[in-house]
């Protein structure tokens, strides 16, 4: 239980910096 | 006192490292150009090219930045699983004579976070925690894929400011496949070699038991058993220090009579930490077509290694003056915590070069340096390891410092920010900003959020403002990515190695993502042509607005911080009775 939780934990971040490129890719530009 | 044979060893440092900034910057541009040719082709090129076909990878086909960023992105976390199951069924897996267990589970995520951010914090003992299964496979392996990581990063950021009107940056798993094959496993492998012939060692042997023997000065006691570890160290030794990963065989790290036995060790490890990155301001130069921007960005890198390395040995030779009160002999300045065969100065240069660079591996313990020569190494780390840096990871950081420089003496004089012919607008600004931020945020956050709570305050050692200095250089060598310790905090409880997780997780890839959008939109960008309206970037006054820059910067955020530890301890140890 304990592995699936750190696990999990790793999966978000990874997950929380994908969010960040699109949100880069679709910032706005000059 | 700072000796004669100091200034001839740092004398002959810089030397050395300059006279190898050019070859290695050559072989850089070589190795980072997925056509190119270098003198090890007939060996790796046919390994290249079985790694492209079993990977489906199409070496011809780049990326745009994002494709970059996802590729990366996946790489890291796939690793970071595989390092964590690895050190949790290591006690299944072969290379075990010591019959170690599994490692525990949140143990085990920190080295996998440590190990897959190229940080190499250890919170863990190699010689009583790890297999050499694990050690080879598990974190080797991270070692020479979490610096070539790092390498493609920053090649990715050169593209950027080199190519024009384009959207792509190269492809992430050439230059992974490129940097591994071509540069650092050539280059890891001589070292190993040259480890061997000075004594470190490399074998699978279970560790030797030499039984005591009568003592000397009184034969009717006995010294007690000693256990000598053995294990494959030379090969792990060398990628620790050419990838500037720092993680040790030995859990004294180079400290270690097996893991830097000899003076000339010592030297060519240390030199080996600067090289990569000092050879990347070349390739920079070569890139961007203006070699003397390349060695404008190393002359910075130079004066504030020389500031720092001055620094500190001044406050290591001078010593506590309260040893002096107390009848102790200083002659030799401030030896706790150092190797009695390195020195103050070889100690005080190991110290400064680790963490300029990511590195992290330590001949000498970090938390016994005096409070100004402890303040060196910290304040290193803060400023970002931009001082030659990690590889890879040193030249993107402080491309992301030049942006800023740059920024800012456009805002001074009132023109359009320009860099090597490119206009620098708000979304350069504002990525290379949130970069910045990044650092102070998770450094910072973390930090207090340990001062305040009590599973933080637990593992110092020390109360009062040295106390206060354990926690932040764990948070501030967690968030860079560095690994290095004051050792008096004792890091391997759950809360600080999931925290600690997580603050390396934030310094490296919340960094490389705004770092990765920058490479992006400069490679959007024409390059103009050099006009009486622009900023050189290859002068003196670049070179200083550079350094103020990163002293400005890392200096107004960290120094609320270093005034409570650090700087305090320094009054406190010379002017005041009271001792925390």
């Amino acid at each position: 239980m304990t592995d699936l939780l750190l696990i999990a934990t790793a999966g978000l971040f990874f997950a929380l910096s994908a969010v960040l490129v699109r949100a880069f890719g679709r910032m706005r530009r000059p | 006192m700072m000796d004669l044979h100091g200034w001839i060893e740092l004398g002959l440092f810089m030397a050395a490292l300059f006279a190898l900034t050019k070859p290695v910057g050559l072989h850089l541009a070589r190795t980072l150009d997925a056509g190119g040719r270098t003198i090890l082709d007939p060996v790796l090129k046919p390994m290249e090219r079985l790694l492209y076909r079993l990977l489906r990878i199409e070496p011809t086909a780049e990326q745009d930045w994002r494709r970059y960023a996802y590729s990366l992105l996946a790489f890291s976390f796939a690793g970071l699983i595989f390092t964590y199951a690895l050190l949790r069924l290591q006690h299944l897996l072969p290379l075990n004579p010591q019959r170690l267990g599994p490692v525990a589970p949140d143990l085990a995520f920190n080295s996998a976070a440590s190990f897959s951010t190229n940080t190499n914090w250890q919170s863990y003992t190699g010689e009583s925690t790890l297999s050499y299964f694990s050690q080879m496979v598990g974190l080797v392996f991270q070692q020479f894929a979490s610096a070539a990581a790092g390498i493609a990063v920053a090649a990715a950021l050169v593209r950027g400011l080199a190519r024009q009107s384009v959207r792509t940056l190269g492809n992430f798993w050439v230059d992974l496949v490129r940097v591994t094959l071509y540069l650092l496993l050539p280059l890891s492998f001589l070292l190993a070699v040259f480890l061997v012939s000075q004594g470190v060692v490399q074998n699978f042997r279970p560790y030797t038991s030499v039984p005591g023997s009568a003592s000397a000065n009184s034969p009717s006691s006995r010294t007690p058993e000693q256990i000598l570890p053995q294990g494959p160290a030379a090969s792990q030794t060398a990628i620790k220090i050419v990838g500037t990963n720092g993680g040790g065989f030995f859990n004294a790290n180079a400290a270690h009579p097996y893991e830097n036995p000899t003076p000339l060790a010592n030297f060519i490890q240390i030199l080996a930490i600067f090289l990569i990155p000092s050879g990347l301001t070349y390739y920079l130069g070569r890139m961007v077509k203006n070699q003397r921007h390349g060695w404008a960005v190393w002359t910075a890198m130079a004066f504030l290694f020389l500031a720092a390395v001055l620094l500190c040995w001044r406050a290591e030779s001078t010593g506590n003056p309260r040893w002096r009160e107390s009848g102790v002999d200083a002659a030799e300045g401030n030896m706790e915590g150092k190797e009695v065969r390195f020195g103050v100065f070889d100690s005080v240069l190991f110290a400064t070069v680790t963490t300029d660079a990511s590195c992290g591996a330590v001949n000498s313990m970090h938390d016994s340096f005096t409070p100004l020569g402890g303040l060196i190494p910290l304040i290193n780390i803060q400023l970002g390891e931009v001082v030659f840096g990690g590889v890879g990871s040193g030249l993107y950081g402080m491309i992301v410092f030049i942006v800023l420089a740059v920024f800012l003496t456009g805002l001074m004089v009132g023109r359009t920010p320009e860099l090597l012919g490119k206009k620098i607008d708000a979304y350069d600004v504002k990525v290379s900003v949130l970069a910045v931020l990044v650092i102070v945020f998770s450094t910072l956050g973390f930090s207090a959020w340990a001062a305040a709570s009590s599973w933080g305050r637990a593992g110092a050692a020390n109360a009062g403002p040295h106390g206060l200095s354990e926690i932040l250089y764990a948070f501030s060598s967690a968030t860079g990515n560095n690994g290095s310790a004051f050792a008096g905090l004792n890091g391997n409880t759950a809360w600080y190695n999931i925290t600690l997780a997580l603050a390396m997780l934030c310094g490296r890839f919340l960094m490389i993502v705004p770092v990765l959008a920058l490479a992006g939109h400069l490679a959007l960008k024409k390059r103009l042509p050099p006009s009486a309206a622009s900023f050189p970037v290859n002068g003196p006054i670049f070179i200083v607005i550079l350094v103020g820059t990163i002293v400005i910067v890392g200096g107004l955020t960290f120094l609320p911080g270093l005034a409570l530890g650090p700087i305090i301890e320094h009054f406190v140890m010379t002017g005041t009775s009271t001792v925390f």
